[in-house]
């Protein structure tokens, strides 16, 4: 945002553009992100792919409701594009 | 998402640079302000990122340290302009 406003002081010919993405929900009921304190609440790095299973099985989703549903803005934005128009099968 | 975000960009064409910033990590005090330490923590997120899929041809990594002291005339000019053309309140915000 500095860049952003001190580009024209600076008379450089391009100001920077800010490129940002949304934030993952955290992994439990009305979280709105990810807690490194709560490991429940996220994936990590470190996770083993039967920890990423138990937590994404345990994470909340409730039937039916898109709206604060972290399975369904995990699939949003992690599966959807990572699949780059391959179908999604259930 | 980054990763998916940075491949986007490289499959149109852009080139991306990552900014590690180490010596503001240090400024920090992350690492308790050990630059070794805090250098094989940026190493270990570019790793992150590879795990995570992200394609490395068209990225490049630099890191703070290097490049600050490689063009510090520039780099320390260009703080204190900025400085003088902000406020304390201003910089502030920044963090």
């Amino acid at each position: 945002m500095l860049a952003r406003e001190y580009a024209p002081k600076a008379s450089v010919e391009r100001s920077p553009v800010i490129v940002s993405h949304t934030m993952l929900m955290g992994l439990k009921e009305g979280q709105q992100k990810m807690s490194k304190s709560d490991p429940d609440s996220a994936i990590f790095m470190e996770d083993s792919a039967d920890e990423v299973l138990r937590k994404m099985k345990k994470a909340f989703c409730p039937p039916k409701i898109i709206e604060d549903n972290p399975v369904i803005n995990y699939t949003q934005f992690i599966v959807f594009p990572s699949l780059e128009g391959k179908p999604f099968l259930i | 998402m980054k990763a998916i975000n940075v491949n986007k960009i490289a499959k149109a064409g852009g080139i991306f640079i990552f900014w590690v910033a180490d010596w503001f990590g240090q400024l920090n005090n992350k690492m308790g302000g050990d630059l070794d330490k805090i250098q094989t923590v940026g190493r270990y997120f570019v790793e992150v990122w590879k795990a995570a899929g992200m394609n490395l041809s068209n990225v490049k990594f630099l890191w703070a340290s290097e490049e600050i002291n490689k063009h510090s005339n520039e780099y320390w000019q260009l703080v204190m302009d900025i400085s003088r053309n902000n406020t304390v309140t201003r910089i502030a915000k920044c963090s």
